[in-house]
Parts: C-alpha cells; sequence; structure tokens
C-alpha cells in the first residue's frame, strides 16, 4: 500500500502558529510538528515560546520562537519575514491568538470591546492578509482559523458579546477569504471549539457548577481534551482537505446539535 | 513521533455501505489506506467486490457481500459478524431531477424512501450495535443540497436536509454513548452518478464555475474526509455538518464580476 497517510501530513511544509504560548496554541504546535511541519510559534510572551521551540525541537522538529502581538501590523510583518527568512515559506497559518473577557453586555465598557476585537477579529484580518498575501505569491497554502462554536451560537451563561460577535466574524471572514483566494491555489478554513481546558477556561473548569453545566449541555457528556483539536486542525492543513474552503468545522462534542 | 497518529484506522473494521462506486468508493479506498479492514456492501455485489479486490491488490484488507440498504435485518446481521466495527459510512442515494409540479407520487417515493429511509436504517442498525458496545463513529451522506437547491432538486434536497436533522438527534441521543454521528456535506462530485451532467459541457462548466475552486471534487477528497470523521482524528466531532463542496456553500453567486 502507497503511503497514503501522507496525505494526512505536512512533511516539508512550514507551519505558522499564533497564540501559540499557551493552552491549544501548544498543542497545535505539537501536532503541527508530530505531522512532520517545521513550526513556527508565535505569541507576545517570548520566554514561554522558547521552551516550546525547544521541547519541539528535542522531539525532532524544526521550530523558531517570534515574539509577536497579532494585533499590531508591525508585529504581523516581522513574524513574516522571519518566518521566510528562516524557513523560505510558509504553507499553513494556524491563526489561535485570542482572549475573552467575559461579562453583561450592560457593564462592558468599550476599551474591553474594543481589545477583544483588535486580538480577536483584526488579529485574525492581519495575519491571514499578510500571509493570505505570501501564499498566493507562491500560488499554495492553506490556512485554519480558530473560531468557536460562540461564532454561530451565543452563550447567554458565560456572557460576552465582544468575544461572540469577534468569532462570528471570523466565520464569515473565513467565507469570505476562500471565496477571494480560492482559484489562486489558497484554502481558508476554520475551526469551531466548544469548551476546552486552556488559560482562557481556566476558571471555568475550576468551578464544579460550571463543569456541571458543560456535561449535562453537551450530548457528549464531556468538556473536550485539547489534544481533540488537533485531528481537525491537521486535517484541514493537509491535502486530505484538498475540496474543503471556507468551512467552519465546529468540533463541539455536539454542543450546537441540541 | 511518539504520539500514534490518530487518522490512522489499523486494526479496526469500517463497513461502507454503498461502496460499489462513486464516493462509497472512494471512503472505503480512503479507510483502507488508513490501515482498516473494509467490509464492502453494496447492493451490486459485483461492484462491491470490484472496490474490495481493488484495494486488495493494493495491499490492503477488504471483503465485500450484498446488502440492501433498506432492508435492517440483513444489515443488523451483516454488521454484527465483523469483529472490531469501529465505523459505518452509508453512502447510497437517488436523485430524480424534476420540478414540483411534475413530480409524481412513485419518484417522491422511490427518493424519500432509499435517501431517507436508508439514512433512518443505518443508524438504527448501526446505532443499536455501537452504543450496546459503547463506542463507534457513523458517517452519513448529505449533500449541498440541504442548505441549496436548484429548480428540480426538491425532493432530493428535502432529503439530503433530513439526514442533516437525523444525524444531529442521533448525535444528541448516542453522545452519552461515546457514539459519535456526523455527515459529509460533498458538493458536485465526479462519479458514475454524474456522468450525464457532465458530458453536457455547458451544464459542466457551470458547476464548476460556481464552486470557489473552480472544479469538481474527486470521489477520494470526499473519501478522505470520511476517514478522517471515521478516525479518533475527530473524536469530538459530533452532530456535525462537514461540508466538502470546494467553497460552493461558502459563496454565493455564479458572475465573476471583471476585476
Amino acid at each position: 500500500m502507497p503511503a497514503y497517510d501522507d496525505l494526512f501530513r505536512l512533511d516539508g511544509r512550514t507551519a505558522v502558529v499564533t497564540g501559540a504560548s499557551s493552552g491549544l496554541g501548544i498543542v497545535f504546535a505539537h501536532a503541527l510538528a508530530a505531522a512532520g511541519a517545521s513550526v513556527v510559534v508565535s505569541a507576545r510572551r517570548l520566554d514561554r515560546l522558547e521552551q516550546l521551540a525547544g521541547e519541539i525541537e528535542r522531539e525532532g522538529g524544526l521550530a523558531l520562537a517570534v515574539a509577536c502581538d497579532v494585533a499590531s501590523e508591525e508585529d504581523v510583518d516581522t513574524l513574516a519575514a522571519k518566518a521566510v527568512d528562516r524557513f523560505g515559506k510558509v504553507d499553513v497559518l494556524v491563526a489561535n491568538a485570542g482572549v475573552s473577557d467575559p461579562r453583561p453586555a450592560e457593564q462592558e465598557p468599550l476599551d474591553v470591546w474594543q481589545r477583544i476585537l483588535a486580538v480577536n477579529l483584526t488579529g485574525v484580518f492581519l495575519c491571514n492578509r499578510r500571509f493570505g498575501a505570501l501564499m498566493l505569491e507562491q500560488g499554495s497554502g492553506s490556512i485554519v482559523n480558530v473560531a468557536s462554536v460562540l461564532g454561530v451560537v451565543g452563550a447567554g451563561q458565560i456572557p460576552q458579546a465582544s468575544y461572540t460577535a469577534s468569532k462570528g466574524g471570523v466565520v464569515n471572514m473565513t467565507r469570505e477569504l476562500a471565496a477571494q483566494w480560492a482559484r489562486r491555489g489558497v484554502r481558508v478554513n476554520a475551526i469551531g471549539p466548544a469548551w476546552f481546558e486552556s488559560e482562557m477556561t481556566e476558571e471555568m473548569f475550576a468551578s464544579d457548577q460550571a463543569l456541571r453545566w458543560i456535561r449535562r449541555k453537551t450530548p457528549m457528556g464531556r468538556p473536550g481534551r485539547g489534544d481533540e483539536l488537533a485531528g481537525p486542525v491537521v486535517f484541514l492543513a493537509s491535502d486530505a482537505s484538498s475540496y474543503v474552503t471556507g468551512q467552519t468545522l465546529l468540533v463541539d462534542g455536539g454542543w450546537t446539535v441540541i | 513521533m511518539a504520539s500514534p497518529n490518530p487518522f490512522r484506522l489499523d486494526g479496526r473494521t469500517v463497513a461502507v455501505i454503498g461502496a460499489g462506486s462513486g464516493i462509497g468508493e472512494g471512503a472505503a479506498e480512503a479507510c483502507a489506506r488508513q490501515g482498516a479492514r473494509v467490509a464492502c456492501f453494496d447492493v451490486n455485489l459485483i461492484a462491491a467486490r470490484a472496490t474490495a479486490d481493488r484495494i486488495a491488490a493494493a495491499g490492503g484488507r477488504a471483503d465485500a457481500a450484498e446488502l440492501d440498504i433498506l432492508d435492517p435485518e440483513a444489515m443488523g446481521s451483516a454488521l454484527a459478524s465483523l469483529d472490531d466495527l469501529r465505523g459505518v459510512v452509508a453512502t447510497p442515494g437517488v436523485n430524480v431531477r424534476k420540478r414540483l409540479l411534475d413530480y409524481q407520487p412513485d419518484e417522491f417515493d422511490r427518493v424519500v424512501t432509499l435517501n431517507l429511509r436508508g439514512a433512518m436504517c443505518v443508524l438504527q442498525v448501526a446505532g443499536r450495535l455501537f452504543t450496546d458496545a459503547g463506542g463507534g463513529s457513523i458517517v452519513l451522506l448529505s449533500s449541498i443540497r440541504s442548505q441549496v437547491t436548484e429548480p428540480g432538486q426538491g425532493v432530493y434536497a428535502a432529503t439530503k436536509a433530513g439526514i442533516v436533522q437525523l444525524a444531529r438527534t442521533a448525535a444528541a441521543e448516542f453522545g452519552g454513548k461515546g457514539v459519535r454521528v456526523n455527515a459529509l456535506a460533498p458538493g458536485v462530485v465526479d462519479t458514475p452518478l454524474t456522468k450525464p451532467i457532465q458530458q453536457n459541457e455547458a451544464w459542466n462548466s457551470a458547476y464548476a464555475e460556481k464552486t470557489a475552486l473552480g472544479r469538481w471534487g474527486r470521489p477520494d477528497e470526499i473519501g478522505n474526509a470520511a476517514a478522517f470523521l471515521v478516525s479518533d482524528a475527530s473524536s469530538y466531532m459530533t452532530g456535525a455538518v462537514l461540508f466538502v463542496d470546494g467553497g460552493w456553500t461558502a459563496i454565493d453567486g455564479r458572475f465573476d464580476p471583471p476585476a
């Protein structure tokens, strides 16, 4: 049998992961490296990135750590320049950097709203624009944006107008960029996770009440494990999804079916 | 690398109902190449055998048997006889393209019966088997027609939308037992069923143009997605509809305006 699972692999490719200093970003970086990609890990906190890059290299992969605030045009340009300088090209972008700050809408200050939108929506746009341009030049590439189930349904119990608005924006921007770039070799998709343990959800996972709510409301009866997002990300990044573009893959244990 | 590859299906059996042609054949081959032993079922035994033989010739493991998706008893014993069954992919479907005002009752019954009752049979038989066993993954075939339609596709579209809600409800009902149910929604795919369309040049190119990628899909591209949904790489996905449609449903309009 030919080594067909090469289709689900990323050997020889370069992947950039934003928000790689914590939780899910770390999982994505390890998964992409395990699939054979060289990985550029970026976030604002360089010390934690260097530790991650070291781990990946010790496991036999190639990694580069670059500090980057995705809301800064200049930082994103620098990230792209350093990635190309080290690896020559970028084939995969996982736009994962995101922040959250739940509070009721009637008490959500404008500066909180603006900060969430700046990272979660503008930051995703800036990274898609910069790395999309690189990929269009080389005529190939796959972008995976990290949206959320809260991009397609409201939360209510964990109230956050800005977060849901930003993720809803990512879902439809993903469709639009897919439409603009499809015939020039660049696919753009998103994943929509429900509840996964990460730095962002630390408080939730420490609360029995919140955990009970997740278990009760999720058809699979449990929150997700970080590694369960790795498969969907690698699938969308790889040639196994060559006819998939503009989609948001919901990885939610059934959260949105009921 | 140390961690096992979650996309692999080694040591598992996957049953593909409709494996004799088109998307079913693509799914069977993809699962076999990921290491699964594939049970190829089709109402056409010769076609099922041909798929199994091709898989075996390429070094994979596959068996073939005749199965009518509308015969739950036969399906029950066929699936129960398989060791290490972890996934069921069901692809059979039929389309009678005809405008609503012209549709005949027997045509309606034929499309609804095969597409919707067939999916229901799979959910009941595989659902019982997998919930008893405490795990498994079921993949039903929906279509872009679950979301968008065109003149002449009304009944087919209704069945494909119906399959989505059956899959979502099954996901809700079986989730606590570790059983995942997802729907694959292909766009236009090069299969024996769509050959007549592809032979009409204007129709063929109109459909290619309607996709964002500007081309028809191949059965192996749908098969890869089926293999992903069967595998542990999608272990937290259930009740999802995965569109493999070249961006058909992500965009609107057919006209490509001048730059």
